[in-house]
């Protein structure tokens, strides 16, 4: 077993006025190298909590994240900082692009937090060929349909090389065309380059492109359980 | 990141231009004044120590502007004054204000004897016409003439007397209005009066001496080196450069107030870009050097604007009001620009520390 991230006992509460809200509750699940998985369940679940806690943009109410053996909880922000531009790449719902900026910009601004200010060129064009928009580079979003949007973030998300993918319902804003292209994408970056994905999703039908599937409820973990 | 901070720019045009503009606001206010203050300051040494006098003799109490003083002394003192040691030539001078014929705040009269002038090297270089003669006989220089469209013959009412122009002068020799001595003290009902004594001395090394001679016999009195001038003025207007010193710094809190406002606003408006930046594993101190950078981006247009703007109003004041000078040294653009960066730089500080310290979850959900 070569568990990349594990969970223990993860826990994380908002308290809203006089009441505490049970986000993510018990949480104990593992994410193995070159895996794909999706974590459904409807929405209010805990499905983005979850992911913000494990990809290191939150901290747990108790109960520990490891990333490659490392407790992500414990450590300081400037390290979670760290580990989330080295080891973690995201995909968000809303594209989360900077829409001043053409996608080869985008690229180049995740680039440049990770390599301290240092770009390659050569390999943000790798990338965008591999999501099929090579011709696309000095696009702003705006200028590119939704899909195309959403795969210049997948773009992003890769091209600093992460451990991990985490997306949080990538084909939500999406038509069910541009929705299969982001799919089949992810798929083929778990079959051919070996990446390891997390996929969430309140989609039943989506989260069967995954190898594995995690079900959630209640902010908790319900199958497998 | 240059690139973030610059798109940001082009993105909210009026936040952009209303920042740009009040750093340019604050550079050319802070240029102008300082250059309208060291204008006249230079201005007026330039032309006190052009008269080639070596000593300024004074009456007790006064001051080395000349403009402000009010004391006045016997012109009797001539004689002991020529007779002391290393003296070769002595004038005595009646000066007087009047608010008229233009100027900051107004013009100075000389009331000279022509001859006794010129010999302690007041050479006043006529243009046009001819030196003082009659009693009402009056010069003005070139640009003190073409700033009152004032011609030869032309008539001009002074002291409840109506002089006539007589030469036109050369300009920046001691005042821009001369008219006889003896006019200007029966003018004003004193004969006797003199508001200050030119002194030559047979050469150039015995000035020091001399001054020390005539402060001996004249105890009270003072003397003034002709070439200690500049900076001795510079001195007694203590008075304007803290005035000056307070409009700088005003300006440079202004400009300070609409940066950090419009960063402020800046960061708010940007809150789900910052929480991208975190997600994308930003540090606290790239956030802070993201904000910091466009607001010294923004602050450097101001100043490159305000530069622009301080030459136009120099060009535009000595065109309306050609006896004001304004001299923009390089040092002044050059201190002007840092206090620019200065406070673009101090203005971003707080926002760009509030956006650091943003949650990124909480940032990225902003609406
Ligand atoms: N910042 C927050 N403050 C308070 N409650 C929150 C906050 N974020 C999420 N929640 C609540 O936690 C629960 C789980 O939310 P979320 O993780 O977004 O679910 P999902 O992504 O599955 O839709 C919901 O009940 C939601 O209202
Ligand atoms: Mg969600």
């Amino acid at each position: 077993m070569n568990k990349i991230l594990r969970t223990e006992n993860l826990e994380k509460v908002y308290r809203v006025g006089k009441i505490d809200i049970h986000a993510v509750q018990g949480v104990n699940l593992g994410i193995e190298k070159g895996e794909f998985v999706s974590i459904v369940g409807p929405s209010g679940c805990g499905k983005s909590t979850l992911l913000h806690l494990m990809g290191g943009m939150a901290k747990p109410t108790t109960g520990r994240v490891f990333i490659e053996g490392i407790d992500i909880s414990t450590i300081s922000d400037v390290k979670r900082a760290k580990i989330r531009r080295e080891k973690i790449g995201f995909v968000f719902q809303r594209f989360n692009l900077f829409s001043a900026l053409s996608s080869q910009q985008n690229l180049e601004i995740a680039m440049q937090i990770c390599r301290n200010g240092n770009v390659d060129h050569q390999r943000i064009k790798e990338i965008m060929a591999l999501v099929g928009l090579e011709n696309k580079l000095h696009h702003k979003p705006l200028e590119l349909s939704m899909g195309e949007q959403q795969r210049v973030a997948i773009a992003r998300a890769l091209v600093n090389d992460p451990l991990l993918i985490l997306a949080d319902e990538p084909t939500g804003n999406l038509d069910s065309e541009n929705s299969y292209r982001v799919l089949y994408l992810l798929k083929d970056l778990n079959r051919n380059l070996g990446q390891t994905i997390v996929l969430i999703t309140h989609n039943q039908e989506a989260s069967k492109i995954a190898d594995r599937k995690i079900k959630m409820k209640d902010g908790m973990v319900i199958s497998p359980s | 990141m240059a690139n973030l901070a610059l798109a940001n720019l082009t993105k909210r045009k009026t936040r952009t231009l209303v920042s740009i503009l009040a750093v340019a606001i604050e550079i050319t206010l802070i240029l102008v004044l300082i250059g309208l203050t060291k204008g006249t300051l230079n201005d007026v040494a330039a032309r006190i120590q052009s008269i080639g006098a070596d000593i300024l003799f004074l009456p007790p109490g006064s001051s080395s502007i000349l403009s402000l003083n009010n004391y006045f002394m016997h012109s009797n003192l001539k004689e002991s004054i020529i007779t002391t040691e290393g003296v070769k030539a002595v004038s005595p001078v009646i000066t007087w204000f009047t608010n008229k014929l233009g100027g900051m705040g107004g013009n100075i009269i000389f009331g000279i004897d022509p001859k006794e002038f010129n010999n302690v090297g007041g050479k006043l270089e006529l243009l046009r016409g001819t030196s003082l003669q009659g009693e009402y006989d009056m010069l003005v220089d070139r640009r003190l003439a073409e700033a009152n469209n004032l011609h030869l013959n032309d008539q001009v009412e002074l002291l409840n007397r109506q002089f006539t122009i007589v030469g036109i002068l050369k300009v920046g020799v001691g005042a821009r209005i001369y008219i006889l001595l003896t006019t200007l003290q029966n003018a004003l009902n004193e004969p006797n009066r003199v508001s200050l004594f030119f002194v030559k001395c047979q050469s150039a090394e015995l000035v020091g001496e001399v001054a020390s001679r005539l402060e001996k016999s004249f105890p009270g009195y003072k003397t003034q080196l002709s070439e200690a001038y500049a900076e001795d003025l510079a001195e007694s207007a203590q008075g304007i450069n803290q005035f000056i010193s307070a409009i700088t710094v005003i300006a440079i809190l202004v400009s300070f107030l609409v940066i950090l406002l419009a960063m402020y606003t800046t960061i708010i408006e940007r809150t789900r870009e910052i929480g991208i930046l975190k997600a994308l594993g930003a540090t606290k101190a790239y956030i802070v050097k993201a904000i910091v950078t466009e607001a010294v981006a923004l602050s450097i247009i101001g100043i490159l604007c305000g530069y622009l703007l301080s030459f136009a109003a120099q060009t535009w004041i000595s065109n309306t009001y050609p006896l004001i000078t304004i001299i923009i040294t390089p040092t002044w653009i050059i201190l002007a620009g840092i206090l620019g960066l200065v406070s673009g730089f101090l203005g971003s500080l707080y926002p760009s520390y509030r956006a650091a310290r943003l949650d990124p979850v909480e940032a990225l959900n902003y609406e």
